[in-house]
């Protein structure tokens, strides 16, 4: 594409007219649009079965749907390619599968954000990044499928910052988080399959989170040790607000490989996780959120009978699905990062479904 | 042509927060809004709210509209 | 000239027209009504005035009274929530400047989406940027009641005096069908 035309024959300032006017149309995230037209708005429709017309999300409180169309809209503004619409209508879905994406996520004061992992051979066909630096930048699919996601929530639901997006502060890549999994380096089964579709299906899954932590361990090579320095990770204090804790543990391809080596499966390391990740009360009271552990917010007030003993421990993750596990990047240092999950995943994928080429089927 | 109506009504309320409006229409609508002495700086709204008020308020596409803002408004 | 750019809100093509305004109460008598005060100098007075003259002449049963933090931008999405469960019927007040009118109807249009029948009070000189501002915000023809220009510094009595001359203009925008001027 680029290069069809010599830069000469462009019209730098037409571009920059009509750059300039989505910006006073108020549909911009703050970083430049693409404008976008009839023509290639169609473009992307062409990639889909779906018909324009269908509704993919609705905010009841607000009056506010977003079709297709609108979607095709929002994601030529993002700057995606139109051969990335399936994955962005995957991923809106996949997004939208989170309950509290369905409720007040969009305008809760914690800001959280899509994390969206991609599976399958569209990484290499449309050019995800799944190795080195997948959480970017550099990579326009990576870049532009989760601004895609937040240009429409911002114009087809019309939630902006400092209008009905309460956000507190926000997170740094709000937006802006989609990684391809490293399933050529990863020693285990990719996310999507775990989740039950088939090996070699497109797929994207997704869930909302408030933060993400890099874990550094380039130590030892004791899998308890590494696991170890996870769990104190998983159970920082700050990040604690309700009895249910949920993370989702993108681990660097060298701590994947080096706990498969130690024998441990997916869920083996899931279960290591629940029964390690536990906090002290001790912990807890110091901190005023001894009630936690039960599912309240505050204390757990100073009558003693309603104490319990310092060295009672909590545990912080209870389920293996609070723990998905997705593996990328690049195979040169052992780091991982684990991303606090906002609500409660959906704990599925959801397939990459592209246009059925003269009726031939296919996905 | 721009509706005169609409710009009458849009300058009293500029005017009663100490602006100026002057619109002057060429190929594009250059509208310039600055302040009086007088101007009451937090009352005018942000440029971004402004185009599509000026939209309505002279019946121009806002990508017509050249709009020149007080320094401090321009967001 | 090249092609148009589409919009990617899905509002323009409808903007008229497109705010369901909630459902009115055929009268006021016993209901209870929100005063937001949007913080401007007298607004709280000449809400909380008016808010008197309700319970006088329409039989409102009581009021709630409520302050936004900032005048001039829209209000927090949870004071409108509150609004909305604390009181059956809103007026906001006062509209007296650009920012702080537009931003009035802006609350009141919210008010509307969340249920609640609201009416807006602005100074007569920013008709102008209220009417505009419901247009924008999708709900062309959002009508809302004027007094006379300015409120800030005046006398507690002719503070009274507006909110007595207005009341039966806003009962009107809380009850009864017709909330728009004709389709526009």
């Amino acid at each position: 594409m680029v290069g069809d035309s010599a830069a000469t024959d462009l019209d730098p300032d037409a571009a920059q007219a009509a750059i300039e006017h989505c910006y006073h149309q108020g549909w911009s995230d703050g970083l430049p649009l693409v404008p976008a037209t009839r023509e290639l708005v169609d473009r992307f429709l062409a990639e889909t079965d779906r018909s324009p017309d269908e509704v993919i999300g609705r905010m009841d409180n607000l009056g506010r749907t977003c079709t297709v169309e609108l979607a095709a809209v929002n994601a030529a503004m993002a700057g995606c390619l139109p051969a990335y619409f399936p994955v962005v209508l995957a991923a809106w879905e996949a997004v939208m599968r989170d309950r509290a994406a369905k409720g007040g996520a969009w305008q809760s004061t914690s800001g959280p954000a899509p994390l969206i992992i991609v599976n399958g051979p569209v990484r290499e066909e449309l050019g995800f990044n799944s190795s080195g630096g997948a959480f970017g930048p550099g990579f326009r699919p990576n870049a532009t499928v989760p601004r895609a996601i937040g240009l429409i929530v911002r114009n087809a639901f019309g939630i902006r910052p400092h209008e009905l997006d309460q956000a507190t502060q926000g997170l740094p890549g709000r937006f802006a988080m989609c990684f391809g999994e490293n399933e050529e380096e990863s020693p285990w089964e990719p996310l999507s399959v775990e989740m039950g579709l088939f090996d070699g299906q497109s797929a994207v899954s997704a869930t909302l989170v408030r933060t993400c932590e890099f874990v550094d361990n380039r130590h030892t090579q004791d899998p308890e040790q590494v696991l170890f320095d996870f769990a104190d990770t998983i159970v920082r204090t700050g990040s604690l607000i309700f009895a249910d804790q949920s993370c989702f543990v993108v681990f660097g391809p060298e701590h994947a490989q080096l706990l498969a080596g130690a024998g441990y499966s997916k869920n083996d390391v899931k279960d290591w996780l629940i029964a390690h990740c536990v906090r002290s009360e001790a912990d807890l009271r110091r901190v005023g959120k001894d009630a936690v552990a039960e599912g309240g917010l505050g204390g757990r007030g100073p009558s003693a009978e309603e104490r319990v003993s310092q060295d009672t421990l909590s545990r912080v993750v209870s389920t293996r699905e609070q723990i998905p596990i997705a593996v990328t990047g690049a195979r040169n240092a052992a780091m991982s990062l684990v991303c606090r999950v906002f609500g409660t995943w959906s704990n599925s994928s959801c397939p990459v479904e592209r246009r059925r080429r003269n009726g031939t089927g296919g996905t | 042509m721009i509706d005169l109506e609409g710009l009458a009504s849009l300058r009293t309320s500029l005017e009663a927060d100490g602006y100026e409006i002057d619109v002057e229409e060429g190929e594009r609508v250059a509208v310039v809004i600055s302040a009086t002495p007088a101007a009451c700086a937090e009352c005018l709204v942000p440029a971004s709210l402004m185009v599509p008020m000026l939209e309505h308020a002279l019946k121009v596409p806002g990508d017509r509209i050249d709009l020149t803002y007080p320094a401090d408004h321009e967001q | 000239m090249g092609s148009s750019i589409m919009d990617p809100t899905g509002q323009t093509t409808r903007a008229e027209g497109a705010l369901q305004p909630a459902i009115r109460p055929e009268s006021l008598k016993g209901m209870t009504v929100g005063l937001l005060d949007n913080g401007k100098q007298n607004a709280g007075r000449f809400v909380e005035e008016l808010g008197k003259v309700l319970v006088e002449r329409y039989g409102v049963g009581r009021v709630v009274l409520r302050k936004k933090p900032v005048a001039t931008v829209d209000a927090p999405a949870q004071l409108l929530d509150d609004l909305h469960h604390a009181a059956e019927l809103v007026v906001i007040g006062v509209g007296d400047c650009g920012s702080c009118s537009a931003a009035a109807i802006a609350d009141g249009i919210a008010l509307e989406r969340l249920g609640t029948p609201t009416a807006v009070v602005c100074t007569e000189s920013f008709t102008a940027t209220a009417d505009a501002m419901a247009v924008i915000r999708g709900a062309a023809g959002y009508r809302h009641a004027t007094v006379a220009h300015p409120m800030a510094g005046l006398p507690f009595e002719k503070v009274r005096a507006r909110a007595e001359g207005v009341a039966d203009e806003v009962a009107s925008l809380l009850t009864g069908a017709t909330v728009r001027r004709g389709a526009a």
